[in-house]
């Protein structure tokens, strides 16, 4: 295991299937980050927002069937930085604006994601 | 290239329809052209009675009655005829009239020319009359020429016979008379003719440009029909990544928990293979069913049924109930914690313990599906003493993806869930 520490952050997981948002859950546990909640939509993801300060999303691109994107935006207005993750290869789901945005892959590599959501929160890789 | 083609296709389209339906249709055009001509030569001639009319009455002061009263007539036969010739499309109708009008001036003028004993005036005006007819009618050139010269040729021939014998008078008339007569005929029916067969051109250029058009229509529905096809060709290629993508992650987290929920290899190799397995088996059922989802009875057999001991270990007591892909999914990992669990200390792990499934869809406003699983006759039941991944799965999967109810009691006599899930309105 590297060096690479979330000490500190608090991160929102968005994610529609149960598994795959624990085991990240878990993996960010495991860097020292902490999960505020793993939310299955849209809606809990604001619900989540107003119930308690997150520095950092992770957003699962379409959620069954419905688009993470009004999400996104509202992250983007709140200051909020995210990344994406993936089941999809293309950027066509997303609207330009959106496409800078780190994004990743279904499944996701740990240390990628790690070191991602590091640079968009601008935290020092090692403490 | 179908773009490019569909394109081209229905540029070439819209000009076809302009052209049809843009141009004078040349059947009308040429019953227009017809009633032009019989009313402008109906219009020549009531000018001409006209003039003799008035011209009788200013000569002979009233002093040949019976002359003015026939010119009278003439005069108002052919304002009536003119009258009446109105509508193109009444071909037939306007020509007969056209001629019964000239017919009556015909007669006219000859009658005059009798009572009067007059040959010339009668025979200029009958040449004139010839003359109008023989222009008017649409007809070659070289024709109308002909039929001029002709009723020249006899006008001139008349006078002069006329000259000489008055008494030949009506011999002359009808001299003159004859070739025109026969000259229209003639004409009309060489109209006939050529109206027929710009008709029939018509119909067959209108029946080749109908049958292009239809050929060009079933073109263009071809091409979109390929076009959705690769489109949904296009997007089920997608959704396959998708799906493939979505499953190596859910792997890679099942891995991942079970690893970490696992005391030993044996216990991991176990636990993991059987949950890929249960995968597996969803995966290829709902493949076959292009993923439009499972019967749950279909689904309780594919992840529960391999831990059948006999006939009556399982019994299953459930409606038709189709459960969506999505739902399949996490249900049935759900199902198969619950299978693994009997089998492993349940009612599954002896021969005579029994798992009843039921399930029941109760539709008050929005639809819920209610699946009870309750063990019997197996060994005695113990609370667990730590909460495994498998118990994760049951009770907050479900919850967690489908905001549905979930109750896992161990109870003594055997363990009991109870799995409340909103399904969308059923499709049987």
């Amino acid at each position: 295991m590297s060096t690479l520490s979330l000490r500190g952050a608090r991160i929102l997981i968005v994610e529609d299937n149960f598994v795959v948002a624990d085991a990240l859950r878990y993996l960010i546990d495991g860097y020292g980050g902490s999960v505020t909640a793993i939310v299955p939509t849209v809606q809990r993801a604001y619900e989540a927002l107003d119930a308690g300060h997150v520095d950092v999303a992770v957003l699962d691109i379409n959620l069954n069937g419905a688009s993470v994107v009004p999400l996104a935006d509202h992250l983007l207005e709140r200051g909020v930085p995210f990344v994406f993750l993936s089941g999809y290869g293309g950027e066509e789901l997303l609207p330009e604006h959106l496409r800078s945005h780190p994004r990743f892959d279904k499944p996701v590599e740990a240390e990628r994601l790690v070191r991602a959501l590091l640079q968009v929160t601008r935290r020092d890789p090692a403490p | 290239m179908l773009v490019a083609g569909g394109f081209t296709l229905s540029r070439s389209d819209s000009m076809l329809a302009a052209r049809l339906d843009g141009s004078p249709d040349p059947v009308e055009a040429s019953d227009r052209l017809l009633l032009d001509r019989i009313r402008l030569g109906l219009q020549l001639v009531l000018a001409g009675v006209a003039i003799v009319f008035v011209g009788e009455l200013v000569v002979h002061r009233g002093e040949r009655p019976l002359i003015s009263i026939i010119q009278a007539i003439n005069f108002a036969a052919v304002a009536m005829a003119l009258h009446f010739v109105r509508d193109a499309s009444r071909r037939g109708f306007n020509l007969a009239v056209g001629f019964a009008a000239y017919a009556v001036t015909v007669v006219a003028v000859g009658a005059v020319g009798i009572i009067s004993r007059d040959a010339t005036s009668p025979v200029v005006l009958l040449v004139g009359l010839s003359v109008v007819t023989g222009t008017l009618v649409p007809w070659s050139p070289g024709w109308q020429l002909v039929s001029v010269v002709l009723v020249a040729a006899t006008g001139i021939w008349t006078v002069a016979t006329i000259v000489e014998s008055p008494h030949l008078f009506w011999l002359q008339n009808i001299g003159a008379i004859a070739p025109t007569l026969g000259s229209t005929v003639f004409i009309s029916y060489a109209l006939q003719r050529q109206r027929a067969a710009v008709e029939r051109a018509e119909r067959e250029r209108r029946s080749r440009e109908a049958s292009l058009r239809e050929a060009n229509r079933r073109l263009e529905e071809e091409i979109q029909q390929h076009r959705k096809t690769e489109d949904a060709l296009r997007f089920a290629i997608r959704e396959l990544d998708h799906r493939v993508k979505n499953t190596l992650a859910t792997v890679q987290a099942v891995a991942d928990q079970t690893v970490r929920t696992s005391a030993t290899m044996s216990d991991f190799s176990e636990a993991f293979y059987g949950r890929i397995q249960a995968i597996a088996r969803i995966h290829t059922a709902l493949a076959v069913r292009r993923w439009e989802g499972l019967a749950l009875t279909e689904l309780i057999e594919l992840v529960v049924g391999p831990y059948r001991h006999h006939a009556g270990s399982i019994a299953v007591e459930c409606d038709g109930t189709f459960v969506s892909s999505e739902l399949v999914r996490v249900l049935g990992m759900a199902l198969h914690e619950l299978a693994t669990n009997a089998a492993k200390y349940g009612a599954l792990s002896t021969r005579d313990g029994r798992v009843a499934i039921s399930s029941r869809l109760d539709s008050n406003g929005t639809d819920r599906l209610r699946i009870c699983w309750s063990e019997h006759s197996g060994p005695p039941v113990r609370q667990p003493l730590h909460r495994g991944f498998g118990m994760k799965l049951i009770e907050e999967a479900l919850v967690y993806e489908t905001e549905g109810d979930v109750t896992l009691r161990f109870l003594p006599v055997g363990v009991r869930c109870e799995i409340q899930l909103p399904v969308p309105s059923s499709p049987a």
